[in-house]
């Protein structure tokens, strides 16, 4: 069948409605905190049994789809991400929400949500099979220099001090240490209890960080003369949605680099929306010419990492689909859907199931433009969330971070975690210590002691490994180039 | 004499000290020995407590001297300490409690209690702590299917 034919069965109100609930469900499910993107489509996957290929599909891309948009909302609405791509999105959504100007970040979340998606399913429509088979050169020691680069963005976002982020930063490398050894299974840290052995739960430490650590701040902080989170609710900057002319011409660079680097990342087996979302929002700043405003309420820092959340997704689909690799988490759960309905991913998917290729990639087309419609009427309503009384809403986001640390496996655990975590998160922000370098310690720490591990067992325990394979030199020589520039910029200054 | 102040900044790169000074110990005890090239199960661990002692000791050497409270509370704000200690003590207690007490009585005390901390109407904070505990049972457990104990 034509694409045209194809995107006239989509369009068939039988299959389209199907679509619409996806998109609607992904929205609610990605909104709330510790419901992830992934735990979304594993929750709908059973419900679509019943459904045709089509409408199960259909359902299936939009919820997988909005969910990844939605997570923005709370990020930037209570400072707490509602799936782990988001975490970078809380960097300048919730500032730019103190500043009365929450109706602009959720409508720049929606919006450049869409855009880096579209540019996504673009990519996959047009340049899925080079594109894979570069991300397939990633061995150990591109993803440990991946992990490195990653790291090394701990300078970036330690913008008061740069010893107190690297504190902080080698704090939750070592944090991430605590768990079985990746090469050798060996417990490490974990004082006996079973629910260690796979390492600190991220998420809950993540929600707990962002969420109940700003709730704390806010009480300890409270202003008897402000009722809502925002600084001026009733200004005409506070009831803008869009961009104006001049602010979408000031983001286009951004935009463009940002949909090129996550829909590359994306395609890396592994590497999901959170790190790309983190090394977009780190170039944004380097690109910018207001590096000042960045953690501060920048709208291309908040646009960096909208673009870079969905067109990851881009990426990550292209290696699924051609050659039955998981981009990500929420890509391994949709190759079971691909199966459930007789298709397996990979090379042979493109000569035997063509029709359903085709019908993927135009789904996700789709669902980008109802995400745009559904997600700006969204916006205007959810953006009254401001308008409640302060207390409200911290009452309400300590229930949601308890609920949403809980839900991810079912472990109490996971619930102290969390707490802790967010008294943390007070004390840190109380003494200027970032948040963002110990995201990144705990998330990047596992990626980069396995692949070292890897490497060097590959190697014989030779260095040389990082060295001699272009892309791990290149990530190399831009590591350097990244920690090197700031302190060359900052030495001239002084 | 040299007076050192007790700032926030001395405290946690103490505590950093010791957390590090307690990995690196602590990875003494794990298999030791490389094979292959892949090192040993306490390299990363050593080397990262490594890194942080010494960051440490240059955030403890330029800061010994320096007077900073970051905790001070100006004169109108100083009444905002008490609702947040209740508030650490209320989700604390709640969550042991949570072990023994069904999710939507304890939520509901746990939201309730947080209500009359911040001076909520007592009517007001009855409704909204009752539906909200409710409601997000709903949500999480009847159509999310996570397991939470009525």
């Amino acid at each position: 069948m034509s694409w045209f034919q194809i995107l006239g069965n989509l369009l068939d109100p039988s299959v389209f409605i199907y679509l619409v609930m996806g998109v609607i469900t992904g929205m609610i499910t990605g909104s709330l905190p510790g419901l992830t993107a992934t735990m979304s489509v594993a929750i709908i996957t059973p419900l679509t049994l019943w459904l045709s290929p089509e409408q199960g599909f259909a359902m299936l891309i939009g919820v997988f789809n909005s969910a990844i948009w939605a997570g923005g909302i709370s990020a930037i609405l209570l400072n707490t991400p509602g799936t782990p791509a988001s975490i970078a999105t809380t960097f300048d959504g919730y500032p730019l929400v103190k500043m009365g100007k929450g109706k602009l970040a959720l409508g720049i979340n929606v919006v450049y949500s869409v855009i880096g998606g579209l540019f996504g399913t673009v990519v996959l429509m047009t340049l899925a099979w080079p594109l894979s088979k570069f991300a397939l050169k990633f061995g150990p020691p591109e993803y440990f220099t991946l992990a490195i680069f990653g790291i090394s963005i701990m300078v970036s976002v330690s913008e008061k001090s740069m010893v107190k982020g690297l504190m902080v930063g080698f704090l939750g490398l070592l944090l991430s240490t605590i768990g079985l050894d990746p090469m050798r299974a060996t417990p490490r840290f974990t004082f006996g209890n079973v629910n260690l052995m796979v390492g600190i739960s991220f998420i809950p430490a993540l929600i707990g960080l962002f969420g109940i650590g700003e709730i704390l701040y806010q009480v300890y902080n409270k202003d008897k003369t402000k009722k809502t989170i925002v600084e001026d609710n009733n200004s005409k900057e506070s009831g803008r949605l869009l961009v104006n002319f001049a602010e979408f011409v000031r983001l286009i660079p951004v935009t463009i680099v940002s949909s090129i680097i996550s829909v590359v990342v994306g395609a890396i087996p592994g590497a999901g929306g959170d790190i790309a979302s983190i090394i977009c929002w780190d170039r944004a700043k380097k690109m910018s010419n207001k590096p000042e405003e960045f953690e501060h309420g920048s709208i291309e820092g908040l646009a960096a990492t909208c673009v870079s959340n969905n067109a990851v997704l881009g990426g990550a689909m292209t290696t699924t689909m051609t050659l039955g690799i998981p981009g990500d988490s929420v890509n391994a759960v949709l190759i079971g859907s691909f199966m459930m309905y007789g298709v397996q991913p990979g090379p042979r998917m493109f000569i035997e199931h063509i029709d359903f290729v085709k019908s993927t990639m135009l789904l996700m087309f789709l669902a980008y433009l109802l995400i745009l419609v559904f997600g700006l009427i969204f916006a205007q309503i959810s953006s009254n969330v401001l308008k409640l009384k302060q207390e409200y809403i911290w009452t309400t986001v300590t229930l949601l971070c308890i609920v949403g640390s809980y839900s991810l496996n079912n472990a109490y655990l996971d619930v102290w975690i969390m707490f802790i975590a967010g008294i943390l998160g007070f004390i840190f922000k109380m003494t200027d210590y970032p948040l963002g370098p110990l995201i990144l310690g705990l998330l990047l720490g596992g990626l980069a002691e396995s692949n070292l591990a890897r490497s060097l067992s590959l190697s014989g325990g030779d260095m040389s490994v990082f060295f001699t394979r272009p892309i791990s030199l290149g990530l190399i020589l831009i590591t350097t180039l990244s920690l090197v520039v700031p302190l060359i910029r900052k030495w001239r200054e002084n | 004499m040299v007076v050192i102040y007790m700032n926030s900044n001395i405290i946690i790169s103490l505590s950093s000290i010791a957390i590090s000074l307690y990995f690196y110990i602590g990875s003494s005890n794990f298999p030791s020995g490389s094979s292959d090239g892949v090192p040993s199960v306490s390299f990363f661990p050593r080397i990262v407590s490594i890194v942080i002692i010494i960051l440490s000791l240059v955030l403890l050497i330029s800061e010994f001297k320096t007077k900073r409270n970051y905790f001070k509370l100006s004169e109108e704000k100083k009444e905002n300490l008490l609702p947040f200690i209740l508030t650490i003590i209320i989700i604390g207690v709640c969550l042991v409690l949570w072990l023994y007490i069904p999710f939507i009585p304890i939520m509901f005390l746990m939201l309730f209690s947080l209500s009359l901390v911040y001076k909520q109407k007592l009517l007001n904070a009855v409704i909204y702590s009752s539906t909200l505990s409710i409601l997000i049972y709903y949500i999480f457990n009847k159509i999310f299917n996570v397991v939470l104990n009525l």
